[in-house]
């Protein structure tokens, strides 16, 4: 009887054996599950960098001033072809709405990513984009929210360059598609001769270890930059002539090395006391001081207009014609030494190659291309850039490459 | 002493078939802190033309070792021929080393992508990847491309290696009467030679000879009784 027991509970074992055996043969079956949720992937691409191009790429993504703006405007968003599926751009400022370059914060700019250190100039997007290629992490060098190098791989695909390729390499592709005109804001406490300067003055005055002349009327000018690294103060300083080394030391001296790029009212707050006599400069981009005046564009510049404030001539050409709010690029003075390209800059292996973002070729490469069509170009026109001609080049070429 | 040897034998047989079904679910549902080494990826329809749109399906709660918000692993998609050792894969530059990868029909590569936060699951896979990029975009003739490529999604961490992986075959075949040339077939998961396959099958087989190694123990140890019971009653 017992052996009979024990034999029952052997087969008893070995049955629950065989049904596990069998569940397990029968689980090797199970695949997997389709993914009811729509994918996100197909969303748009990441741009950033540059705060004098943050307006009219707010544009192309479809609104500017980014919000919230009571005088935010709509435009038809820059898509690719409808082949490679109407992909979009969104681009993040420099700054935070409400704030400055110099306490940017953190963005994140994917569903699912980190957040990281916002890229608050042309060659911090750049810096930001190379990280983002190399997987070397990318933290800001100043003002940093996150005081480590986080990786961002996959979260930035674009940045938007005001001044083109500075190292040779082939990491970067970039497209130009816009002429700007770099000059400078003035405030003047007396006769209005910093209004109109020549490149001899901007020269001398950046040269110098105080940081100031004296012009004709007797006034003593006084020489502010902005941040840098940033586009802005690279290609005045290229327009007139002065290194950076030497230009800082003029700036250090008055305690304005590196102010917010084309932020008047941080620039007029700063030297708004300064006595009668007194003038100062700061570089500013055309472009930028057209949007903002004309209300298309984040406006940082209201306290110094009102205050009499303006953009300076420079060699008898100002930058700009017209009247707010229908300011438009002064052509000839775009196409002197004081006119720069703006570029969109990509990773290489994403313009050419087995790897080629066809969507991002379709947005940004060649003459055919979005960001060179009719309409976009009327876009860039209402934010204060010239379209490409002659020797400056030609909208959505590729030829020109760096590392950075 | 020796009746408790032949209880052991049995109770092992039992054992061991449990241990084989709780083993097969790990093996083939890996848990977000469990990495997956060929797992099952599925190409969902299985057949088609080369401008025919798919997806690519995973286990249930398939996941990377972390996540990329906090961890920076991201998700890539590859396409190398039949044989390659996917975990040697990187991808500098944010694409494959080696090989090509899953494309939209738009002509976009798939990766790097972000994770789901925390869980690290893999959570946007597009539903309109397409195999005729390769040829019209990426450069490949449909000659390069006939044969059998194992495709699928990897997790990668921020040292660039390969954690995670699952694994396809898709086999391309030359049609003229296709607008580029190919037709193609899948079969999901990877070649039966892979560990994850030959582990699942051999871990419940291994369960059921050793509950037959118990039962003919128990057989013979029962007959012998039998047998002594008669000679002891005989004598």
């Amino acid at each position: 009887m017992k052996a009979a027991l024990r034999r029952k509970g052997s087969r008893l074992v070995m049955a629950v054996g065989v049904l596990g055996a069998g569940a397990a043969l029968a689980s090797l079956g199970l695949g997997g599950t389709a993914h009811a949720d729509p994918a996100y992937y197909a969303g748009s691409f990441v741009v950033v960098g540059g705060d004098g191009l943050q307006d009219v790429f707010n544009a192309f993504a479809g609104e500017s001033p980014s919000p919230p703006a009571a005088n935010s405007q709509f435009y038809t968003p820059l898509h690719s072809s409808s082949a490679t599926n109407n992909e979009t751009i969104s681009s993040f400022d420099a700054y935070p709405p409400g704030g400055s370059v110099t306490a940017p914060g953190c963005i994140t700019t994917k569903l699912g990513g980190p957040s990281f250190d916002r890229p608050s100039s042309s060659s911090n997007g750049v810096k930001a984009l190379n990280a983002a290629i190399s997987g070397s992490g990318w933290e800001a060098s100043t003002a940093s929210c996150t005081n480590a190098l986080v990786n961002v791989t996959g979260q930035i695909d674009i940045a938007r360059d005001a001044s083109g390729p500075a190292t040779t390499g082939t990491t970067l592709t970039f497209i130009p598609f816009a002429r700007d005109g770099v000059g400078y804001a003035y405030w003047d406490h007396d006769t209005g001769d910093a209004s109109s300067l020549t490149t001899a003055q901007l020269t001398a005055l950046y040269s110098s270890s105080t940081g100031s002349i004296t012009l004709g009327d007797g006034d003593t000018l006084l020489a502010c930059l902005a941040l840098p690294g940033s586009a802005l103060r690279k290609t005045f300083e290229n327009a007139i002539g002065v290194t950076d080394s030497v230009a800082t030391v003029a700036a250090t001296a008055n305690g304005c090395n590196s102010l917010p790029q084309n932020d008047g009212n941080t620039f007029y707050s700063q030297f708004s006391s300064e006595p009668v006599g007194t003038d100062v400069i700061v570089p500013f981009f055309a472009s930028s001081w057209i949007a903002q005046a004309d209300q298309i564009g984040t406006d940082n510049t209201a306290n110094l207009r009102s205050a009499g404030g303006g953009i300076g001539t420079i060699d008898g050409l100002s930058p700009l014609t017209g009247t707010i709010p229908n300011l438009v690029p002064n052509t000839a003075y775009y196409q002197s030494g004081y006119g720069a390209n703006d570029y969109v800059v990509v990773p290489t292996n994403k313009v050419t190659g087995a790897f080629a973002n066809k969507a991002l070729e379709s947005l940004f490469v060649g003459s055919s291309s979005s960001i060179c069509s009719t309409a976009a170009q009327t876009t860039v026109h209402l934010f204060g850039y010239d379209s490409l001609t002659g020797s400056e080049g030609s909208c959505g070429t590729t030829t020109q490459e760096g590392n950075s | 002493m020796r009746r408790f040897t032949f209880r052991a034998v049995a109770r092992a047989a039992g054992v061991g078939a449990l241990l084989a079904l709780v083993g097969v679910p790990v093996l083939g549902a890996a848990p977000a802190s469990a990495s997956t080494t060929n797992g099952t990826a599925t190409v969902a329809p299985a057949s088609g033309g080369s401008q025919a749109t798919f997806t690519v399906t995973l286990p249930a709660n398939a996941a990377c070792d972390g996540d990329t918000a906090t961890y920076g692993y991201h998700v890539y998609s590859y396409l190398v021929p039949a044989g390659t050792t996917i975990s040697t894969l990187t991808f500098p530059g944010e694409e494959p080393s080696t090989g090509y990868g899953l494309f939209t029909s738009g002509g976009t590569y798939y990766g790097p992508v972000n994770t789901a936060v925390t869980t690290g699951q893999i959570v946007s896979i597009p539903s309109n990847f397409e195999w005729a990029p390769l040829v019209t975009d990426a450069g490949l003739t449909v000659s390069q491309l006939a044969g059998t490529w194992e495709t699928g999604l990897v997790c990668v961490n921020t040292s660039g290696a390969v954690t995670d992986s699952w694994v396809a075959q898709v086999t391309f075949v030359a049609n003229g009467s296709d607008p580029t040339g190919f037709t193609w077939t899948s079969v999901a998961g990877p070649p039966v030679q892979s560990p994850e396959i030959s582990l699942a099958v051999v871990l419940p087989f291994a369960g059921l000879m050793v509950m037959g190694g118990g039962l003919w123990v128990t057989r013979r140890r029962s007959g012998r009784k039998d047998t002594l019971a008669v000679t002891s009653r005989r004598t």
